[in-house]
């Protein structure tokens, strides 16, 4: 996604990076005005939001692809292993994530009191896994893959994960900032079969995918 | 997550959503939900519909633990325990719990937990991923499989278990795993399992067993 300056010129040096791991990789870029960027699919939202998350909270609906990554601006893949993702997807996971660095103390560190506060007095579990969304794979095929489940959930990853990006959509409008609370939030209602990678999918100094935390705002 | 009714088994003053002070009674029923249905729960407070008193004498065939032998640290669970070995559904919400510390505390709201999700199952820890436990061997069968170890392993040997066809297959599969390399680190044979069987798997932080954890 492309929304000012900081985060156009993010999507640059990102693009480079992923053109050079996975060339043969289409990809689409949401933003809100003509880029510069030529060879992929440039796809126009006006964004009303903070941090251009709504434009992040709509992916299902806004991805041309069946099977998404999704990364933030300011990430860099630094290897072709980002494939891997969708090699899980086609197993019949319909989310593939990895855990925030920040856990414990530091869980929803980063979010006003009020957001922090009501999140966790509204959570049934007390002490959630912190996902980091700033990069992730997801399904939207309608194959039907792995166990039925038991517990009545819809029958397609393209069914669930729409659930849950509606759920997430309607968690983040309750304060309308930042979208990993929302995640957890959207995460309790949902049924979705997530699959976890380590931090060097989604980190710092991820062999994977480097995440320069906060560059695209600067 | 939505509220649940529960009915109190002590007398028990909170506030309602506006605030109010309101008192309930023993056997009154109210609904609630988050941290502090949670606390309610683990404080045996309150139970949950369907259970005379789930917190404190699980119906039989409900919720319950399963584990090998007598444990200390399960002291302070208060729900039925069954000593049986192996990967057994007794119950239709159950703790198979082997070893390692565990917060008694949690053990009901892990169980409210499965009215959502199929599995639920801590991390080892966050400093420790697949391609630093099993042998060489082990690794390459389990990379075979899931195609990267760099993931998360969880902590076998504490397993919330809803019973139903998802996590009866995910066992059958994890015992196939286990036999293809009997001295192999269960952990991985997990992963494998798991790999093959998309579930409604919920990751739990390391602070679930180990209360300062991440």
């Amino acid at each position: 996604m492309a929304y000012g300056a900081p985060a156009l010129r993010e999507v640059g040096h990102s693009l480079l990076r992923l053109k050079k791991m996975a060339p043969d990789l289409p990809v689409a870029l949401i933003c809100d005005e003509p880029t510069p960027y030529t060879g992929i699919k440039q796809i126009y939202l006006k964004d009303r939001s903070y941090g251009a998350r709504w434009a992040k909270l709509n992916l299902d609906t806004l991805t041309p692809f069946e099977r998404t990554l999704y990364l933030d601006a300011d990430t860099r893949v630094m290897s072709r292993d980002i494939v891997q993702g969708f090699e899980i997807l086609k197993e019949g996971w319909d989310l593939v994530i990895v855990p925030s660095q920040n856990q414990g103390k530091d869980l929803f560190s980063h979010l006003d009191r009020t957001e922090r506060e009501e999140t966790l007095a509204s959570l049934w579990n007390p002490r959630p896994l912190q996902l980091q969304a700033g990069v992730m794979w997801f399904n939207l095929t309608t194959e039907t893959l792995g166990s039925p489940s038991a517990s009545g959930t819809p029958g397609t990853s393209k069914e669930r994960v729409h659930k849950f990006f509606e759920l997430w959509r309607a968690e983040w409008e309750k304060y309308e900032r930042h979208d990993q609370a929302a995640l957890i939030r959207a995460l309790e209602e949902s049924s979705l079969r997530i699959w976890l990678l380590g931090h060097e999918y989604n980190s710092r100094h991820g062999k994977v995918i480097e995440h320069l935390f906060g560059r695209a705002k600067l | 997550m939505a509220r649940t009714w529960v009915q109190a088994l002590v007398v028990i003053n909170r506030h309602d959503e506006l605030g109010a002070p309101i008192r309930h009674y023993k056997g009154d029923w109210f609904p609630c939900r988050g941290r502090e249905l949670a606390q309610l729960l683990s404080q045996s407070k309150v139970a949950l519909p369907g259970h005379s008193h789930p917190v404190q004498t699980a119906q039989v065939g409900e919720v319950g633990i399963v584990t090998e032998s007598a444990s200390t640290a399960l002291k302070g669970a208060k729900c039925e325990i069954s000593y049986v070995p192996g990967l057994t559904l007794p119950y239709e919400k159950t703790l198979i719990y082997r070893d390692g510390p565990i917060r008694p505390e949690l053990i009901p709201v892990a169980f409210g937990l499965l009215d959502s999700w199929e599995l639920l199952v801590p991390l080892w820890t966050f400093s420790e991923d697949a391609t630093m436990i099993g042998t060489e061997k082990d690794r390459a069968l389990t990379r075979e499989v899931i195609g990267e170890l760099r993931v998360p392993v969880y902590d076998t040997r504490q397993l919330y278990a809803l019973r139903c066809p998802a996590v009866e297959r995910l066992f059958k599969t994890w015992e196939v795993e286990k036999d293809k390399l009997p001295e192999g680190d269960e952990r991985l044979a997990f992963l494998r399992a798991l790999y093959v069987t998309p579930m409604l798997i919920l990751a739990l932080p390391p602070s679930w067993s180990v209360k300062d954890a991440l």
